[in-house]
């Protein structure tokens, strides 16, 4: 599955879809479907799904 | 392979990328490795169009999320370390013939929403202290792949050049008690000659100390340490005011203008409060005349005193009557 992240208020117009590459590395495709002038972004489809970088965080 | 050497002298760290002597190099046309890959085409990295602006891992990365060991052990002189971090590509558009400066603006407003994105991730990461956004454009300063994009580097360590920038401005703020990017748009609205361009939220001038001929700073006129920290109009003005300068470089010359561009934010390392840091974003364009370039040579290179043959003060207005207004369809 991917991983799709809406983000809050205006934000809510970008879409991320996270996907995996063979060699392993993250590819995110980035939508603004009510962003687009010519409205034309399709909708995030679910595919593989990757995590995110698999590493320790911390508040930025 | 690839490493992290310190350098005693300096005092600053120097990445060793082997595997990137391999990298695709100025690919003949139909074979570029970032546009989408088509029906029957050669595989690109790329196995889809369907998107606005992709973000993904760079094949020949000089940081690694999971590093290999460094290759040589340290000293008591040397340091080493494993060269962890993050290298991203930033893909402003399925299209290959084209330019940031060619964009309309809606679409530089998602690229800032994705550079906020992704400097919310990777600054997140426990191993990232600093995350640098830029591109390099042209090959004047030595892309090797012209498809439009842009670069994010995750480093383990604070860059030298933003650690000189937050010491002069903390040394400022001491002594004045006043934010030094601040005063430094103040001084450049009152002076007025070297000022190109200004919306509610930014400033875009050709500073007093410019290095390169058209070296423009475009600076938030909010005391904000970081992209994360615009609210949405400000977003809106950084995408107006960039489509405005990038627009006017490609008129100065009827080119399309080569440049370092550079995003400037406070670092993440929880090390401390950056309030006395400033968000602001650097061009550096090695072009100072149609045909001649700015080449970093002897005083430069060898002694980092730059000689800037031309005065800020007769360029700035150059790009200032190439300015144009923003028309937006949202």
């Amino acid at each position: 599955m991917v991983k799709e992240n809406n983000k809050p208020g205006e934000r809510d117009t970008m879409r991320s879809r996270r996907i995996l590459l063979k060699d392993g590395r993250y590819m995110i495709f980035y939508t603004f479907g009510n962003l687009s002038p010519e409205g034309s972004s399709t909708p995030s489809k679910p595919e593989t799904d990757t995590p995110s970088l698999n590493a320790e965080r911390k508040n930025v | 392979m690839s490493e992290l050497r310190f350098n005693p002298l300096l005092g600053e760290w120097v990445a060793t990328a082997t595997q990137r002597q391999d990298r695709t190099f100025l690919p003949p046309p139909g074979f570029c490795p970032l546009c989408p890959t088509k029906p029957g085409g050669f595989p690109t990295e790329v196995p889809e169009s369907d998107y606005d602006i992709v973000a993904f891992e760079n094949r020949f990365p000089s940081l690694k999320t999971v590093p290999e060991e460094p290759v040589i052990p340290p000293t008591e002189l040397y340091a080493v370390r494993p060269s962890q971090g993050v290298c991203e590509v930033i893909l402003y558009s399925p299209v290959h013939d084209t330019t940031l400066a060619a964009q309309p603006v809606e679409q530089l407003y998602k690229l800032v929403k994705v550079w906020r994105d992704r400097f919310t991730e990777l600054g997140a990461l426990d191993f990232v202290k600093y995350v640098f956004i830029f591109e390099n454009k042209g090959e004047a300063v030595g892309v090797t792949l012209h498809h439009p994009h842009g670069q994010i580097y995750a480093y383990p360590f604070v860059p030298p050049k933003v650690e000189q920038e937050s010491e002069q401005c903390l040394l400022h703020m001491q002594k004045t008690g006043r934010c030094l990017l601040c005063d430094i748009v103040a001084e450049e609205k009152r002076f007025g000659q070297r000022m190109v361009v200004e919306n509610d939220s930014f400033a875009a001038y050709i500073p007093f100390f410019a290095r390169y001929p058209y070296e423009t700073h475009i600076s938030a006129k909010r005391h904000l340490q970081a992209l994360t920290d615009l609210t949405s109009e400000e977003e809106r003005d950084l995408a107006a005011i960039l489509k405005q300068v990038l627009a006017a470089f490609d008129k100065l010359f009827d080119v399309p203008f080569p440049y370092i561009m550079s995003l400037h934010q406070r670092p993440t390392d929880n090390n401390g409060d950056y309030d006395h840091y400033h968000f602001h974003i650097e061009f550096y364009p090695p072009m100072r005349t149609a045909n001649k370039l700015k080449f970093l040579a002897g005083s430069e290179a060898g002694a980092g005193m730059f000689i800037n043959d031309t005065l800020p003060e007769t360029k700035a207005p150059e790009l200032k009557k190439l300015i144009r207004p923003v028309e937006w369809k949202i």
